[in-house]
């Protein structure tokens, strides 16, 4: 993979007189799948702003393809999908929100509608087109948030915490979501609390602990290691501790690590046959 | 709406929050009675600087914040305040004019006396009410506007509006940043249109909220009536003398005001 497609370069933000940021780098691939973990202040939605050139880092840049892109550009090459929805939603119609983006791409009309009809299809609210989005359930909203971000055909997807406020089924239509994404070759960075989620979708996890970068690893590599859990405060994810519980008394013996509770009871059926 | 942000703090966090709030507002609404009914320049000037030192001094107000919350309205007074001193003629009635357009504007000395006056008298009302607005927070004065017996209806809505513009403020900030995101403040015109659709969807919003705080109300036996807990805090015998001492020096001002002035 290209580890070079996305970079953040030292970059350092403060609110006021407090430092939120502080020399972050980190180089992403195209196409790859990252989960930024943290706790909530930590400044992973801020660095999401800085990515999508809503915020000016007051030290540092962004590079795509090693250019460093300009700040009025980001919101072309990054997406972003707000944890709150209601805050992220502005249009009167969920046709008009969906639009929106597109328009202020400059896109001309025809594909506007075209790349909104298709998001809003993907999503499964263009039955909802003519209506008003603050009526919509929770689920329903943060879909045609989803469509909003995905008609503009951003390379790289950002989503803000995107399981909160959802059920189980809701979440597991969300991972399903950002599945459809990566494979569409799409670069998606997500930040979330969920450690099952995490484990189970990305290729990589970074921790955002006081405005540093305090963990970078591979997601297997990184859940594997308690002694780095308990350094960033991220739990393990159940399924791991209940395969290393069953592994230590001798229940299984395989060294494959489960993804999720489904597949740790297939090993167990498998060895235990 | 940063003001609305300071007004809230100071109003919550103020050294004089603790005294008595229909006191405090019996003080702020007298002290504005006696600038309007009075109406003499050295009044005005006593309450105006009465009000500043005591919101400043007294009330920790930072200068900085007194002077932003001032801005909105003094930019107000001195358009009026214009407008009151220069008059417009098509014959040349005075010796200060100016020729513009085929049209003498002018003024006068009793034009810019009056706006002078009109002016100080604005200030010192504002100024006299910041007194309360910056010491006393909303609920205290709907319950003390309940007990003067304003129609419940009335407090009702000054309590829900005040409570929610920040909700709603923080949601339109929220709005925006999601509009920057989409690109959407890039030029007037983006701003415009983007401007509309957040008027648009605060107004749905509302809607959609108002319902949901409707439901949070009835479900904990709301019938009507909005039962807030409220602290007592009695009417303190310093605060009394001190006030008195206040309203005696200002009757002493207008009385030397208007033998000065003649």
């Amino acid at each position: 993979m290209d580890n070079d497609f996305l970079q953040v370069n030292n970059i350092c933000f403060a609110y006021g007189e407090k430092n939120v940021l502080e020399n972050i780098n980190i180089k992403i691939s195209k196409g790859e799948k990252i989960v930024f973990m943290g706790k909530n202040g930590a400044g992973k939605s801020t660095l999401f702003l800085i990515l999508n050139g809503v915020l000016k880092p007051q030290k540092g840049s962004v590079s795509i393809n090693g250019t460093e892109v300009k700040r009025n550009i980001l919101p072309q090459k990054t997406g972003i999908v707000f944890q709150d929805s209601e805050r992220q939603i502005i249009a009167p119609t969920v046709y008009k929100e969906v639009m929106f983006g597109p328009l202020n791409m400059g896109m001309d009309k025809e594909k506007a509608h075209n790349n909104t009809k298709k998001a809003m299809e993907d999503m499964e609210v263009w039955d909802f087109k003519d209506k008003p989005p603050h009526y919509l359930s929770g689920g329903e909203r943060k879909r045609v948030c989803i469509a909003d971000i995905a008609a503009m055909e951003t390379d790289i997807m950002i989503f803000d915490e995107p399981t909160s406020f959802l059920d189980s089924s809701g979440s597991e239509k969300m991972f399903n979501i950002l599945e459809s994404f990566h494979k569409k070759g799409k670069t998606v960075i997500v930040s979330t609390h969920d450690e099952n989620f995490a484990y189970k979708w990305a290729d990589r996890i970074i921790v955002i602990k006081n405005g540093k970068v305090a963990a970078d690893e591979k997601t297997a590599d990184f859940f594997k290691n308690k002694k780095l859990l308990e350094e960033t405060g991220i739990n393990m994810p159940d399924c791991i501790k209940m395969w290393s519980c069953l592994k230590e008394t001798g229940f299984i013996t395989g060294d494959s690590m489960p993804k999720d509770t489904e597949e740790l009871i297939d090993i167990i059926k498998k060895e235990r046959k | 709406m940063l003001v609305y942000d300071t007004l809230e703090q100071y109003s919550v966090n103020s050294p004089l929050n603790k005294y008595n709030a229909a006191f405090k507002m019996a003080v702020s609404l007298l002290s504005a009675v006696f600038v309007l009914a009075l109406n003499n320049i050295a009044v005005s000037i006593y309450v105006l600087v009465m009000s500043v030192i005591i919101n400043i001094a007294v009330g920790k107000v930072n200068l900085r914040d007194y002077l932003r919350l001032n801005g909105a309205a003094f930019y107000f007074i001195i358009a009026s305040a214009v407008a009151l001193a220069v008059d417009i003629s098509s014959v040349e009635v005075a010796e200060r004019n100016i020729n513009l357009f085929g049209f003498y504007f002018y003024v006068t000395d009793e034009n810019i006396y009056k706006a002078i006056k009109i002016t100080l008298n604005a200030e010192a009302v504002i100024n006299a009410v910041y007194f309360t607005s910056l010491s006393t927070s909303i609920w205290e004065i709907t319950d003390v506007l309940r007990k003067l017996k304003v129609p419940e209806s009335i407090v009702f809505i000054i309590d829900m509006t005040y409570r929610f513009i920040f909700v709603l403020y923080d949601t339109y900030n929220g709005m925006t940043i999601s509009s920057k995101s989409r690109m959407g403040e890039k030029n007037f015109y983006s701003q415009v249109r983007s401007f509309g659709y957040k008027a648009s969807g605060l107004f749905l919003l509302s809607l959609s909220k108002a319902d949901k705080y409707y439901d949070s109300l009835v479900s904990r036996g709301y019938k009507g009536g909005m039962s807030f807990f409220y602290e007592k805090k009695p009417v303190e015998r310093n605060l009394v003398l001190f006030s008195a001492l206040y309203f005696v020096l200002l009757l002493i001002v207008f009385w030397v005001g208007g033998v000065i002035g003649g």
